[in-house]
């Protein structure tokens, strides 16, 4: 199957993705990141949508004084679940679908670390968000925001924040277990050469960003954990009245939630750092900082979570000392943005839509940490708290900034991962007017927030001023909607019919643009050697006595195939099976006492995915689990460099053999 | 012997804390030293984490540390230390 | 080339068990799981809210399975040794024995439990109740699912269905295992040494 067998690689040219043929089970128990990667892409792209059309309707009923267009709980759900939506179900998976299509390439990898984890990962996102949103038709969409704050989510009766506690947690387990598997992936399979200081800047903020989340989920799953209990169990963490204290779900929440803003920009700031050098023909400038910069960032991000709650009466000292944290954490950010603006310095820039939207990328994300010291400021941000001044600071690091270096990478990448380019004239447009959108939508929302205009209000009364502000930012928001049709156009059209990119499509500086568009199912016919940062680039191009670049080697067009033999990671179906098991789990739990035949039946599938996996034997996947001794012979003893690169954990006939001894050793011989 | 090590080592903390009338600092700090002790004997040598590389090592301890540090913050927030 | 040996598994560039990497960086994240409950019992050990508190703990006890606990962490030493020696039958031998020392543990849970139970303290009367049955059942819950691995090890051994190249290994598990034992170390000292 996906294994390619020396007969699948007689040259044959078979359809997509190398031999691993088409059909929907080839996806379902796929276990190859590239397709992994897709598949969480357009998941998230289609939870953006939802997540978009949220906010459509929030707008629309702030267009104008009074509107009706919703009924206040009807406004709760929706603000909440856009912002669950968009962080836990948009950003993060896009960063882990760039993450999961790029990393080995770049790195010069097979596969990741753990394959079939990495599946699980997916697949748990997936039920996860579905589980999330299916409140929607069972009880309503959980309405306590995106921070699901204590006692206000511990109270209400309503299962529904039972689904937002419960979703968090399932989609929790999908980022920990990626989050390990990149950690692994970065630190033991990088191509030989590749120390970690020439790695991709790229795979240096997944790096930092698995740090992360390694360190804050657990966090966070504590807090959700308590609320659980406290809604279902009747335990009294966050209950006043008997002596519990809601700010220690402040602490915990925040606790990840400050990390969890770094872990949805640093992906982009790795991206826009992969885009600017190539676009403006020049290294990144001052690649150390730029990486520092970014450990810095994750470091400090653990030290400031307490600025989300300088209203909570944390007391002078506290404040003062979370108040210069913040303002510190401002310092690597900095840097971050000269090294960039230094990168395009003097360059030969060319303004392709991917460097559009990186420069975009700059320019919001300036504006949004701009606001963002200001809301350092103790005595400031007592004032701004709770108002649409901060509404507007989010969304210019989120959106203008993690989802604008999110579509430079999308433009970026696709002729890589489709073979065609998309349109430049329609990514120029798609560029344009969601800048202009943007703009118009959060601009003004500064000067609301500071005239007073309270967040998550779903009304506020004519005649104080905030009419016309108001209706700018919906027509803004209506202008992003419309920005997005010449993206989804040249996704849907260009993706088939759009000019054909060679393997090096933007003339690029990693190992990705070394191998051919799209990819080979196993990468690299050749694990590389790599001797430099932006090996690539150098094998390219030498430098004249100005120190201009030449070129001085071209490579042929590479091919998809090859007629070597390289092992790769068998499909399995155990780790959809285990997703599958751990969201019937949930829906059990929420419908409990009638759930608790799904409960134990979900647990039951899960344990039978959990031991299956366990003892599949990677080569012969689907059953049969008592030939493995048999093989391998020797003959077809795969490349060695293939099986050390293609994700070994489940995969290595030449320790089969062996290690029958411990398993079948003693008594059973 | 590791594991006669740290029998002892438990049978001594027991012990401590029966002790009446023992101040309640020495008790603390007592107990707490020798929990740490325990806890590093089994990471070191049950877990090999000493003769580990250098990745693993550093994965471990980022999670301790942060662990130990953030929560006393937090703890001392609420504790009024940091209050006045 | 990664895996000459029998009982290591694959080896990544930087010479090491790629599973070994990730079983300490999921060590690591557990630290500050459990790290917040205890943080949370920290704060809510006086918050008995007029309901029993520390008095009823029984340190005898709890030292008790608390030795048990330690000791089981030798016998999975042993079990490593052994599936090192490549001696399955040894290493079945001491698996079960770990295992069976961790119900013991549990039952001694259990029956703590039921105590506290019968005698006012329960989850739902307090914020102390809340953090002090929350913790250490999560804590159960992981000793509980070490036991369920435990025991596949040993089944999956006597099916000669236990592999040192692929998925968990005796190792791994002895890992998570050393884990759940320090984090009781930690919660014995903090949670009931500590607090009487
Ligand atoms: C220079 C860097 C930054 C500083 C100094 C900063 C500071 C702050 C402060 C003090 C607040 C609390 C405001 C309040 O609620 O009163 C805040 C809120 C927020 N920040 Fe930032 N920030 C920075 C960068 C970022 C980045 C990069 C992101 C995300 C990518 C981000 C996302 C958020 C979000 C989502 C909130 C609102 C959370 C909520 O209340 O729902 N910030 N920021
Ligand atoms: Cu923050």
């Amino acid at each position: 199957m996906a294994t390619l067998t020396p007969e699948a690689t007689e040259l044959e040219e078979p359809e997509e993705h190398g031999a691993e043929g088409g059909g929907l089970w080839s996806w379902i128990t796929t276990v190859d990141h590239k397709r992994i990667g897709l598949m969480y892409g357009g998941t998230a792209m289609l939870f953006f949508l939802i997540g978009g059309i949220e906010a459509l309707f929030i707008r629309l009923q702030l267009a104008v004084p009074d509107a009706t267009v919703l009924t206040e709980a009807q406004y709760n759900q929706l603000f909440t679940m856009h912002g669950t939506t968009m962080v836990f179900l948009v950003i993060m998976p896009l960063a882990a679908a760039f993450g999961n299509y790029l990393l080995p390439l770049m790195i010069g990898a097979r596969d990741v670390a753990f394959p079939r984890m990495n599946a699980m990962s997916f697949w748990v996102f997936l039920f996860g968000g579905i589980f999330l949103s299916s409140s929607f038709f069972l009880g309503g969409f959980p309405d306590g925001g995106w921070f699901g704050y204590a006692p206000l989510s511990t109270q209400s009766e309503m299962i529904r924040m039972d689904f937002w506690a419960l979703g968090l947690l399932i989609l929790g387990i999908a980022s920990l277990a990626g989050a390990i598997n990149f950690t692994t992936t970065i630190f033991t399979m990088r191509a030989p050469g590749m120390s970690m200081f020439k790695m991709p800047v790229f795979v240096w903020m997944q790096l930092v960003v698995a740090f992360l989340l390694l360190f804050s989920l657990p966090v966070i799953t504590v807090a959700l954990f308590e609320v659980l209990f406290d809604r279902n169990f009747g335990t009294l963490f966050f209950d006043p009245a008997a002596g519990g204290d809601p700010i220690l779900y402040q602490h915990l929440f925040w606790l990840f939630g400050h990390p969890e803003v770094y872990i949805l920009i640093l992906p982009s700031m790795g991206i826009v750092s992969e885009v600017l050098p190539v676009f403006s023909r020049k290294p990144l400038f001052g690649y150390q900082f730029v990486v520092f910069a970014g450990a810095a960032i994750a470091l400090l991000g653990f030290g400031v979570w307490s600025h989300h709650m300088f209203t909570s009466g944390l007391g002078p000292v506290a404040e003062s000392a979370f108040s210069l944290t913040t303002m510190f954490i401002a310092v690597p950010t900095g840097i971050k943005i000269f090294n960039w603006i230094g990168t395009t310095w003097g360059g030969k820039i060319s303004l392709k839509t991917p460097m559009l939207f990186s420069l975009g990328f700059i320019a919001m994300f300036t504006i949004g940490g701009l606001s963002g010291v200001t809301h350092a400021v103790v005595p400031a941000d007592t004032q701004q708290t709770d108002t649409y001044y901060v509404v507007a600071h989010f969304h210019y690091v989120l959106f203008g900034g993690a989802m604008f270096g999110i579509f430079a990478g999308i433009y970026y990448w696709w002729p890589k991962i489709s073979g065609r380019y998309l349109s430049e004239p329609l990514g120029k447009w798609h560029f344009w007017l969601m800048l202009i959108g943007f703009n118009l939508t959060f601009a003004p929302q500064h000067w609301l927030g500071l005239q007073g205009m309270a967040r998550r209000t779903a009304v506020y009364p004519p005649d104080i001023g905030l009419e016309t502000l108001n209706m700018v930012s919906t027509i803004g928001a209506f202008t992003i909607a419309v920005s997005m049709l010449p993206f989804l156009y040249a996704m849907l059209v260009n993706s088939r019919t759009g000019a054909p990119a060679p393997a090096d499509a933007w003339d690029g500086r990693t190992l990705e643009w070394s191998i051919s568009s799209p990819p080979p199912h196993h990468n690299f016919h050749d694990v590389p050697t790599v001797e430099a940062i932006d090996d690539f680039w150098h094998q390219k191009y030498g430098e004249d006595d100005e120190g201009r670049a030449v070129r001085v080697k071209t490579f042929p067009e590479p091919s998809r195939y090859t007629d070597k033999y390289i092992h790769l990671p068998s499909p399995s179906y155990y780790p959809i099976m285990l997703a599958g098991g751990l969201v019937l789990m949930a829906y059990g739990f929420i419908f409990a006492p009638l759930g608790i035949p799904l409960f134990v039946i979900g647990a039951l599938i899960l344990f039978g995915g959990a031991f299956g996996w366990a003892q599949e034997d990677p080569d012969h996947p689907m059953g049969d689990h008592d030939d493995h001794h048999a093989e391998p012979d020797d003959g077809s003893e795969p490349d060695e460099t293939a099986e050390e690169a293609a994700g070994d954990e489940v995969e290595d006939p030449t320790a089969a053999l062996a290690d029958g001894v411990v398993a079948d050793g003693g008594d059973d011989a | 012997m590791i594991a006669l090590f740290l029998g002892i080592v438990t049978a001594v903390e027991i012990a401590i804390a029966y002790i009446p009338d023992l101040n309640r600092t020495l008790l603390t700090v007592g107990l707490i030293g020798l929990g740490i002790l325990k806890f590093s004997v089994v990471v070191g040598w049950f877990m090999h984490l000493r003769f580990e590389n250098k990745t693993m090592n550093r994965l471990f301890a980022i999670g301790l540390v942060l662990a130990l540090s953030l929560f006393f913050v937090v703890l001392a927030t609420f504790s009024g230390i940091l209050a006045s | 080339m990664s895996t000459e040996t029998a009982v290591h598994g694959p080896v990544g560039t930087d010479g090491a068990d790629i599973r070994k990497t990730a079983m300490w960086a999921f060590l690591g994240s557990e630290c500050l799981f459990f790290g917040s409950f205890i943080a949370t019992f920290l704060l809510y050990s006086d918050e008995t809210n007029g309901g029993p508190g520390t008095e009823l703990f029984d340190i005898p006890f709890t030292s008790v399975s608390s030795f048990v606990l330690l000791m089981s962490s030798l016998t999975m030493v042993l079990a490593h040794n052994a599936y090192e020696r490549e001696d399955g039958r040894q290493m079945r031998i001491w698996l079960m024995a770990t295992a069976l020392l961790g119900t013991v543990f549990l039952g001694g849970q259990v029956f703590e439990f039921t105590t506290f139970y019968a005698e006012g303290l329960r989850m739902d009367i307090s914020p102390f109740g809340s953090a002090f049955f929350v913790l250490t059942g999560f804590h159960g819950a992981h000793v509980a699912i070490g036991v369920i691995m435990l025991t596949s090890m040993v089944i999956m051994s006597r099916r000669g269905n236990l592999h040192a190249h692929r998925g968990m290994n005796v190792e791994l598990v002895g890992l998570y295992w050393h884990f759940v034992d320090i984090v009781w170390i930690v919660i014995f000292t903090v949670v009931y040494l500590l607090q009487v």
